[in-house]
């Protein structure tokens, strides 16, 4: 019986500011993939601008600070296309679920704003997002959706998730899935690539939205688009990206704090602030299923594996 | 402290509520590598120690090669065995490198029913206390690790258990009580509930401190957490679970760990991970939400023994999540009740950590550097009649506010012991005022 995450379910006191860690679950581990982490996790955010560029959507979004204002201007200027400021936002580290609140002149700021290819799309964002009053205040997430090339369905998901409190609906796009619940607040699913958001905290992702489930075929036509972008800017980077969220997981969030767990790596970060803790365990297709390859708090021992475990290790040492 | 784990986590015994159970299969196919061994353990700052798994396993060539370059950095060894396999070879590399060895029991007899039977006509705990006595004979340093189930921790085990401290006592020995962290589904109805676990911690809080004296955690870590002396072991202070560097690994291929309290879900994370790289420490993130979440969703708001306890070790949290406060918060709560109402019914007028707010201490996740200190009202220099009980020492404490204001003048009150009768409840340092 799938369970829904309700109000209720959330601390609302609690508000846990943005952070990103990652630690390696072993050395071998992370001598292997630490020198290419790095890249891998900023594909992503280079695929976003090449999009806009090639066409592939109409507008991307883009923060400047005074820090990389003057080669970002002069990179957009190059490619013949323009952006726009729509508010400030306060500097973090990690992944934010919302823009912070900041104050004018405050120096650890960056300026929010929309890259498109015209002068019209980009008006067209800042008025879907109430610039300046526009659009009566009112925010229509339908058309910046559209703008940046979500499918409908996902907006739609989207927006009603992030209404009702759940600004990171990593449950809840799961549980529209095809999952099974495993236990109490715990549920098995079956995604893919392209649906795979849970590791989007550190810049592992392929599509820039969040999917209505975790099999929405629109989901998976836009993010062929993307794939194949990012395989031309980098095509052992993407093989690597793609290696990385085909990767069994296993994502909690309590209390504020997701824990995503890999066979090489785990991240902690900021999430929903919810009274207990809520797990998805997550598969791609083909691959090794995160119930074997990795081992969810609370798992029972087979003691007698462990004797003959320990009666082979002792023969093995000699 | 620099954990060898030369054998990993390979032990004869196996313990059902061995909490390196998870990890187990995984780690001990490591190969041993003594040259990666001894070139980590040189890198190292500390002197390394033995640890498991159980280290006795280990060739004895390898035993005394790490016992030795201890004992040539600080002059004397550890390790931490389950005491089964101690032989008289041992025993000459014990006294060779003035080791001191933990040993793993949970009380004679019956008390001990939960480690694993040897064959043999005794039951394993009595072969080992045996082993302790001839340790004791020949001299040796011995600390006991004690995990705490219902096998040895119920009211009906009580008297069999004070009477085991008493032989203990006698032998020169002491050591740590520690509740037994089980997650596993099949052995949870060993473990002590936290209702239990208050129940024995209070009672023998008592015995200990009445009547044997004795070193024994966490009870020490208590009553020095209380004065505001220090934080106490691993346990009450601040931990990245990630990075736990309380206990620092050495495998037997070189490879380093953390405290592997902290692999529950089969990871021995390796240290010199990149834990504080941000100036807000995410490493400590446990620490600024607990104090922030209700006590009936698993947080610690509006606890008085927060900074003493912060939350407990992060391994022992509710369903084994790091995210929540220890499960067994009930039990140190009312371990904490128990020796702050033995420290006041000895000295009324000894200053708790637990009596002062936030403003007499620099962290707000630590007892470290209470202003004024617990003896405040019992030292010269603070008043006209020091006193561990009369009312009339009791002077104005506001001044150690960590706040306080610039003055420019420190306590200059330093010579008032002028046979005069107190008049007032102020010092003569009146230019401090």
């Amino acid at each position: 019986m799938e369970r829904n995450m309700i109000r209720d379910d959330l601390t609302h006191s609690l508000d846990v500011l943005p952070f990103s860690r990652l630690v390696w679950n072993s050395e071998a581990a992370r001598a292997k993939w630490e020198p290419v982490i790095g890249a891998v996790a900023s594909l992503h955010d280079r695929a976003e601008y090449e999009m806009v560029r090639l066409g592939k959507r109409k507008c991307g979004t883009l923060h400047l600070a005074p820090h990389n204002f003057h080669v970002l201007i002069e990179r957009l200027e190059k490619d013949g296309m323009v952006w726009l400021p729509i508010q400030w936002s306060k500097n973090y580290s990690g992944f934010a679920h919302y823009h912070l609140p900041t104050t004018v002149g405050d120096p650890n700021s960056s300026c929010y704003g929309v890259m498109a290819r015209n002068l019209e799309d980009a008006e067209a964002f800042r008025t879907a997002s109430a610039y300046n009053g526009r659009n009566a205040g009112k925010v229509d997430h339908e058309v910046i959706g559209e703008l940046l090339g979500f499918p409908p369905c996902c907006a739609k998901f989207f927006v009603e998730e992030w209404a009702n409190g759940f600004f990171d609906p990593v449950w809840q796009s799961a549980v529209r899935g095809n999952g099974v619940m495993v236990g109490d607040r715990t549920l098995e699913v079956e995604g893919n690539v392209f649906t795979n958001q849970m590791l989007r905290y550190f810049g592992f992702r392929i599509t820039s939205h969040f999917p209505c489930s975790l099999n929405c075929e629109a989901t998976k036509e836009v993010g062929e688009v993307w794939l194949d972008v990012m395989k031309k800017m980098d095509a052992d980077l993407a093989d690597l990206l793609v290696e990385i969220l085909e990767m069994p997981l296993i994502w909690s969030c309590l209390h504020g704090i997701a824990i995503v767990e890999t066979p090489i790596f785990t991240i902690i970060t900021n999430s929903l602030p919810t009274k207990e803790s809520w797990t998805v365990m997550y598969n791609a297709p083909g691959k090794p299923k995160a119930s074997a390859e990795l081992i969810p708090l609370g798992s029972d021992v087979d003691y007698d594996k462990l004797t003959e475990a320990m009666v082979e290790q002792l023969q093995w040492r000699r | 402290m620099l954990s060898v784990k030369i054998t990993n986590a390979l032990c004869n015994l196996q313990c059902s509520y061995c909490y390196e159970h998870i990890y187990r299969t995984r780690l001990n196919h490591k190969a041993v590598d003594m040259q990666a061994v001894r070139r980590q353990i040189q890198n190292e700052q500390e002197p390394p120690y033995l640890h498991g798994g159980e280290p006795l396993l280990a060739p004895l060539e390898v035993i005394e090669e790490i016992l030795s370059m201890s004992f040539q950095k600080v002059g004397s060894s550890s390790l931490q065995t389950n005491g089964t396999l101690i032989s008289d070879k041992h025993v000459q590399l014990f006294k060779k490198y003035n080791t001191s060895v933990g040993i793993s029991i949970d009380g004679p007899g019956e008390l001990g029913r939960y480690r694993k039977t040897l064959k043999s006509a005794k039951p394993t705990a009595d072969i080992v206390m045996d082993k302790i006595r001839m340790l004791r004979s020949e001299g040796i340093n011995v600390g006991i690790i004690c995990v705490l189930t219902k096998a040895n921790a119920l009211r009906a085990q009580r008297d069999t258990f004070k009477a085991w401290i008493r032989e203990l006592h006698e032998l020169g020995i002491s050591g740590r009580l520690n509740p037994a962290q089980i997650d596993y589904p099949s052995a949870q109805d060993i473990a002590l509930t936290a209702e239990e676990l208050s129940d024995f911690y209070c009672d023998i809080t008592r015995f200990i401190l009445t009547e044997i004296g004795d070193d024994w955690l966490p009870i020490r870590d208590v009553v020095d957490s209380l004065l505001g002396l220090n934080q106490g072991t691993c346990n009450f202070g601040e931990c990245d679970y990630y990075n736990a560097v309380a206990e620092k690994v050495i495998f037997s291929d070189g490879s380093t760990g953390s405290c592997l309290k902290t692999a529950r879900t089969g990871h021995a994370y390796p240290r010199f991970q990149n834990a504080d790289a941000d100036p807000r420490g995410f490493a400590k993130i446990r620490y600024e939400i607990l104090p922030l979440i209700p006590q009936e969703d698993g947080g610690c708001e509006g606890c008085k023994y927060w900074r003493n306890c912060t939350g407990g070790c992060p391994s022992e949290g509710f369903g084994g999540d790091w995210r929540n406060k220890t499960r067994y918060c009930k039990a140190y709560y009312d371990l904490f009740e128990t020796v702050a109402d033995i420290l006041r019914k000895i000295m009324p007028n000894v200053l708790l950590t637990c009596d002062l707010d936030s403003s007499h201490f620099p962290s707000k996740n630590s007892v470290r550097n209470m202003n004024p200190s617990a003896f405040y009202y019992m030292t010269y220099g603070n008043g006209f009649n020091p006193s561990s009980w009369r009312k009339d020492a009791r002077v104005n404490i506001e001044r150690c506010s960590q706040q306080r204001p610039e003055s420019g003048n420190e306590l200059v009150n330093q010579n008032y012991d002028h046979g005069d009768r107190p008049h007032g409840d102020r010092p003569h340092g009146d230019s401090y005022f």
